[in-house]
C-alpha cells in the first residue's frame, strides 16, 4: 500500500504540474495552494485514522484480555465444583480450552464417562467411529518465462491455476518466449468428525467435530474403543 | 508438474488497459491544448525554456487553419485531463479500495470542481465557465460509468 501511495502521489504531482500549465501566472498560485492544502488535509486525515485504528486495536485487545480473565475464573469455579463432585478423572481430553462442556473425562473405577458435559456409563457406549470430509487445495504454481536462448527474462509468480482470479499469469506478451510452470503437490485438508453411538433413545449419536486434528481424532476413537472393551 | 501455456491474467490486463486509456486521453487533451489554445498559457513558457518552441510552433501552424468547436478547444482538454488522472490512479490501485485510494482518486476532481466553483463566487481569479464545470463532472461520471460496466 505504501508503494501505491507513493506512486499515486507522484501521479498527482505530475497531473498537478500538467494542469498548472493551462493557467496563467495568477491562477497558478491559487491552484498550487489548493493542491497543497488538499494533500495536507489528506495526510492529517490519514494520521488521525491510523491513530483511531491503533486505539481501537488496543481497546479490542483489552476487552479480549478481560473476557479471557472472566472466562478463566468461571471455568476454574466450574471445574472445582466438578472435581469436588466426581473426584479426579483417570483420563481427560480437552477439545476446547476453558469450556467444561467441550471436554471428555473418564472415571475407570466408577465406569463412567463425561462427554461434552453429559454423564454416561461405560455400558452406554455402543460404538465409535469417525468421518472425514477432506478438501483438496491445489499446489502453488511458479512460472518462469525464458527467452529463446534460454535466459530468464520474465518473472515468477504464484497462483492457483484452477481457482483463477488470483491465478497465474505473465505479462509481456509480445516477445517470443517460453513460459514454464512448476506446480507444487496438492494438499489434502482433512475435516474429521468423531461419531459416538450411545445407548440413548433421545440422543443416540454424539458428534465431536475435530477438524484437521487427526491425532486428537485418533485419541478419542481409541479411548472410546477402550471404554467399549471394558464395559 | 510442468505446463507450458500462456494464461492472461484478467486483472493485470484490465489495469494495463486502464493505464493505456488514461495515457491516450492525456495525449489527446495535451495535443488539443498545444494546438488550439492561446500561447499566453504557462505551458508555452515551459516549452520555450525546454527549447521545444520550434516543434510546438510548427504543430500550431498545422492546426492554425483548422476550426474546431469552442468546447473541444476550451473544455474538452480539462475533462480529458481529469478522466485520464482517474483512470491512471485506478490502474495503480486495481481492486484495492480503501480510504487512501479513494483520497487519491477523488482529490483532483474535487480540487478541479471546487476551484471552478470558487471562480464562480469570485474567490479565485479567472472566469467561471459552465462548460469547464460540465466537462469535469462528465469526466467523473464517465469514469464511474465505465467502471460499472
Amino acid at each position: 500500500m505504501k508503494t501505491k501511495s507513493i506512486i499515486s502521489f507522484l501521479i498527482l504531482l505530475l497531473f498537478a504540474i500538467l494542469g498548472s500549465g493551462s493557467f496563467t501566472e495568477g491562477e497558478l498560485k491559487i491552484f498550487g495552494i489548493m493542491i497543497v492544502v488538499a494533500v495536507i488535509v489528506g495526510i492529517v486525515m490519514g494520521l488521525l485514522n491510523a491513530s483511531d485504528d491503533k486505539e481501537a486495536a488496543e481497546r479490542l485487545q483489552k476487552n479480549r484480555e478481560e473476557e479471557l480473565k472472566a472466562k478463566t475464573e468461571a471455568y476454574n469455579n466450574q471445574m472445582q465444583q466438578f472435581l469436588t463432585l466426581n473426584g479426579t478423572p483417570d483420563k481427560t481430553i480437552i477439545l476446547e480450552k476453558l469450556d467444561l462442556s467441550s471436554e471428555i473425562h473418564v472415571y475407570e473405577k466408577s465406569k463412567k464417562v463425561f462427554v461434552l458435559g453429559k454423564e454416561y456409563a461405560f455400558k452406554d457406549v455402543i460404538s465409535c467411529t469417525f468421518s472425514d470430509s477432506p478438501r483438496i487445495v491445489k499446489g502453488k504454481i511458479t512460472a518462469v518465462t525464458k527467452s529463446k536462448n534460454g535466459s530468464v527474462i520474465g518473472r515468477s509468480i504464484v497462483g492457483d491455476v484452477v481457482a483463477g482470479p488470483a491465478g497465474a499469469i505473465i505479462g509481456g506478451v509480445t516477445a517470443k518466449k517460453n513460459t514454464e510452470y512448476i506446480q507444487e503437490d496438492d494438499k489434502t485438508i482433512h475435516d474429521y468428525t468423531v461419531i459416538i453411538n450411545m445407548n440413548s433413545i433421545s440422543d443416540p449419536i454424539i458428534r465431536i467435530h475435530t477438524g484437521e486434528k487427526g491425532r486428537l481424532t485418533n485419541e478419542i476413537v481409541g479411548l472410546m474403543n477402550v471404554i467399549i472393551s471394558r464395559k | 508438474m510442468k505446463v507450458t501455456a500462456m494464461i492472461v491474467n484478467k486483472e493485470v490486463f484490465l489495469r494495463l488497459s486502464e493505464a493505456a486509456i488514461g495515457i491516450v486521453a492525456l495525449i489527446i487533451g495535451g495535443l488539443l491544448y498545444i494546438g488550439y489554445r492561446s500561447d499566453c498559457l504557462l505551458m508555452f513558457d515551459w516549452f520555450q525554456n525546454l527549447g521545444l518552441s520550434n516543434v510546438i510552433n510548427s504543430f500550431r501552424a498545422e492546426t492554425n487553419g483548422q476550426s474546431v468547436y469552442e468546447w473541444v478547444r476550451n473544455s474538452l482538454p480539462a475533462g480529458l485531463w481529469l478522466f485520464s488522472y482517474m483512470f491512471i490512479i485506478d490502474s495503480v490501485w486495481g481492486k484495492e479500495k480503501n480510504h487512501i485510494s479513494m483520497f487519491f482518486l477523488y482529490l483532483l476532481p474535487t480540487v478541479a470542481i471546487v476551484s471552478e466553483l470558487m471562480q464562480y463566487i469570485k474567490i479565485l481569479p479567472g472566469t467561471f465557465d459552465m462548460l469547464d464545470m460540465l466537462s469535469y463532472i462528465l469526466a467523473v461520471l464517465l469514469y464511474l460509468l465505465i467502471k460499472k460496466l
